[in-house]
């Protein structure tokens, strides 16, 4: 039964606070910022992240495409279309890519082949990819140096990154303006971006 | 005459623009600021002020706007010039939030053709409304052939064009939009700011957005990127100057003043052309003028 208190994700506020964080998150790369207070009024199914899917209800609609790699995609997917209208695609035409399991190196290899990076007419055509992780600051994660537009000199942090995502998404940027834009989020709702103009050293 | 119903404004959606407008503009918005200087196309939807009078930047700011923010808005430095006023009342009474004529207290600051003379803060937005994004477009008429330009970073036409200045003129003559290298890659039209503001995008500490309504365009300067104005080894870029005049009203000589003219006197007065700055200095000198008497 849908509990009446239960007012849900505001899509009008929520959406604007998310969005103001990934606004400050995109323009200050390695800074965390917390959107945990405007996800916790959402409940997705297959136990898909709901600061995942608070960042999807902010971003995604009919005019975009999005896909899921989830152990239970399909379930999670067909949740989102619903709410948002957005179409489901294959994770090499997708606009935004919400990532939200464990994946091997090859299957790492396999998803940063084929996701796009933009034309150098259109390099805003490009995939968004949200990633979900554990915790920034993991022991086996070593610090890296971030550099670039939005960064005062240079920034030692942990991302919590294997170097396998951190080698193939360097490969993927090396041709600015073309690149994805990464952005790490964990279950406290912390997020950090990645975006394409940010030199990723170490690691 | 027909009865004219009253406008209701509880009938719109916060901020005026719908939740799917905001969301296209939004997705710009970020992939702006991840490719510095870069135009990214979108929508640009209506609103009730026509294109050209500063759509681009409304549809960011209305964007932008959440219940926690201080609205400031001005035109050409001025608080008070009717274009600022609309804008301002539109985002006042389609979100209620509070608006300001203080920099300090802005959150997200509108503007036309003026970058305001305090610092902006990290916490703070800029919103610039741009006439014409692109840089070229003087020399090359052709939307396609300048989107294939800027991908070869081909940019020659712009050089020779500021080279056929200095043959003529002995000088850059270009004023206001001033073209400036952004990150090293995309030359981009800072909008009409005074060549004064330029050095203030390079390795700032806000966020800088700029917004073409009737060119639907929006491109970004994220806070610490280099923003180099285009000069050449022997002709550099030079900003301008005021010859040590100083403002009528607040006597200070460290500002970006403007030339007024009375035509019946012939007299030439210089005064702020930043309106809220100018009233703070007037403040803050007439307590000391008090203190001394």
């Amino acid at each position: 039964m849908i509990k009446t208190t239960n007012k849900g994700f505001d899509k009008v506020h929520d959406s604007q606070q998310i969005f103001r964080n990934l606004v400050e998150a995109f323009s200050r790369p390695g800074k965390t910022v917390n959107i945990l207070p405007y996800c916790n009024s959402i409940n997705p199914p297959q136990g898909f992240s709901a600061i995942m899917t608070g960042l999807a209800f902010t971003l995604v609609d009919r005019e975009v495409t999005f896909s899921v790699l989830h152990d239970h995609a399909d379930g999670v997917e067909q949740y989102i279309h619903w709410q948002t209208f957005c179409n489901q695609t294959a994770p090499k035409d997708a606009d935004y890519i919400f990532v939200d399991q464990y994946m091997d190196e090859n299957a790492i290899d396999k998803l940063m082949d084929e996701v796009k990076i933009g034309t150098l007419t259109h390099p805003h055509q490009s995939a968004t990819l949200f990633l979900k992780i554990n915790e920034f600051d993991q022991k086996e994660s070593e610090q890296v140096t971030l550099s670039g537009p939005g960064i005062n000199g240079e920034k030692s942090c942990n991302i919590g990154l294997c170097e396998k995502w951190i080698t193939t998404r360097n490969e993927l940027t090396a041709e600015y303006p073309l690149g994805i834009d990464l952005c790490l989020v964990n279950e406290n709702g912390d997020l950090l971006a990645l975006p394409r103009t940010t030199k990723i050293q170490g690691g | 005459m027909p009865v004219q119903n009253n406008f209701e404004m509880s009938e719109y959606n916060f901020a005026f623009l719908d939740e799917g407008s905001k969301r296209e503009i939004r997705r710009t918005i970020l992939k702006g600021i991840a490719i510095p200087g870069y135009q990214v196309p979108f929508a640009s939807r209506e609103l009730p002020i026509a294109r050209g009078w500063g759509t681009g930047g409304l549809q960011l700011t209305l964007s932008l706007l959440g219940r926690q923010d201080c609205l400031k808005v001005i035109d050409q430095g001025h608080d008070d010039s009717v274009n600022a006023v609309s804008i301002r009342k539109l985002a006042k009474t389609s979100s209620g939030i509070e608006t300001t004529t203080d920099t300090v207290e802005a959150s997200v600051i509108q503007t036309r053709h003026r970058i305001p003379e305090e610092k902006l803060r990290d916490d703070q937005i800029l919103v610039l409304q741009v006439p014409e994004p692109e840089p070229m477009r003087r020399v090359e008429a052709r939307e396609t052939q300048t989107e294939r330009l800027h991908a070869e970073k081909e940019y020659s036409s712009i050089w020779v064009r500021l080279y056929e200045d200095i043959v003529r003129w002995g000088e850059i003559t270009i004023g206001a939009d001033y073209p400036c290298m952004v990150h090293h890659r995309y030359i981009f039209n800072p909008s009409p700011i005074p060549r004064y503001d330029v050095e203030k995008l390079h390795q700032a500490d806000g966020l800088y957005l700029f917004g073409a309504g009737r060119e639907k365009k929006i491109y970004a300067v994220p806070p610490y990127t280099d923003v180099e104005p285009l000069q050449f080894e022997d002709y550099l870029f030079e900003v301008e100057e005021f010859n040590e005049e100083s403002c009528r009203l607040c006597g200070s000589t460290s500002t970006f003043l403007d030339e007024i003219y009375d035509s019946s006197t012939g007299d030439k007065y210089y005064q702020c052309s930043d309106t809220g700055y100018c009233s703070k200095q007037q403040t803050e000198r007439k307590v000391k003028a008090n203190v001394r008497t």
